[in-house]
């Protein structure tokens, strides 16, 4: 057996702990548990009964003012997605036809100058 | 004096009546042409729907831009059309309705095309000054009828600057300047 080993061998070699470690090991786990920090939903589990029922009603109250809220900022979205795209068909509706003025214009113009060059050349 | 004042307090009571009296209305017997129509198109927009629509239009989209821009100052924007799978299913007093409601001093005509083909277009916008404050387009041909209002303050600029998806034409502009030349100009 080399040095090594035999160092090795006296570095892992069993040991029992002290006497006392099972009270220490426990008095620790108080100590972390005492210091670790309340959480909100503990210290409401903590609230008397009373407190808790008479605060309820207003939970629900909450709840439901928060509801309405979001179901109308819902609808109002619907309704004004809505509006965009009304507003939209109407003017490419209006584009549309006001184009197609302009194209009947163009063609009664294209149509006219030839006319009035023919007249001018018979006056000539 | 109290006679003045009651009469000066009639005089603005009834204001609002008098400035709505200018208003067109799209008469219900456009309604039911729907019924005969293969497709039918129905907006109205109001000045609260269309600032509610606005409010929606991208801020990205170059076109929308414009088109919030155009419609901030709008009143009202509807349009009635409707396309048909045979003639005759309207009648010239449906369309006559909306036109006899154009014939006060308020109103002009500025384009008045019509065609062999049945195709007959009329442009009508109401002037204050040098300001548009409603545009009428109305579109017949033998199997479609489109009437189209738009209430408000409204430039000729605005109009043709949604050239782009919009496809606005400038012919608003062109027309304007030569109020009136082309009125009549095929009838």
């Amino acid at each position: 057996m080399t040095p090594f080993e035999q160092e090795l061998k006296r570095a892992l070699a069993r040991q029992q702990p002290s006497a006392d470690f099972t009270e220490r090991l426990f008095a620790r786990i108080e100590e972390e548990q005492a210091a670790a920090p309340v959480r909100w939903w503990q210290r409401i589990a903590q609230w008397p009964a009373q407190t808790i029922w008479a605060l309820a009603p207003v939970c629900v109250l909450i709840l439901l003012t928060s509801g309405t809220m979001l179901y109308t900022q819902h609808r109002r979205a619907v309704q004004g997605e809505h509006a965009k795209q009304q507003l939209l068909l109407a003017l490419r509706i209006t584009s549309n036809k006001l184009q197609a003025t302009q194209r009947q214009v163009n063609e009664v113009e294209s149509e006219r100058q030839p006319n009035q060059k023919d007249n001018i050349r018979r006056l000539l | 004096m109290k006679a003045i004042i009651l009469s000066c307090g009639l005089l603005l009571g009834s204001l609002p009546a008098l400035i709505r009296a200018d208003d067109i209305k799209l008469p219900a017997s456009l309604d039911h042409l729907a019924e005969h129509a293969t497709e039918s198109v129905d907006v109205t927009l109001d000045q609260s729907m269309l600032q509610l629509a606005s409010k929606f239009l991208s801020n990205d989209d170059p076109d929308q831009v414009k088109a919030k821009k155009l419609v901030g100052k709008l009143k009202g924007i509807y349009v009635r059309s409707f396309e048909f799978d045979k003639e005759g299913q309207y009648s010239k007093a449906d369309v006559e309705a909306i036109r006899s409601q154009l014939k006060s001093p308020q109103w002009s005509r500025i384009v008045g095309v019509k065609s062999i083909k049945g195709e007959n277009s009329e442009v009508y916008v109401q002037k204050n000054a040098d300001q548009f404050l409603g545009l009428v387009v109305i579109a017949t041909e033998p199997k479609e009828l489109t009437i189209v209002h738009i209430d408000g303050p409204i430039s000729p600029d605005e109009l043709s600057e949604l050239s782009g998806q919009m496809g606005i034409p400038k012919i608003m502009k062109d027309k304007a300047k030569s109020k009136d030349s082309k009125q009549n100009e095929e009838e």
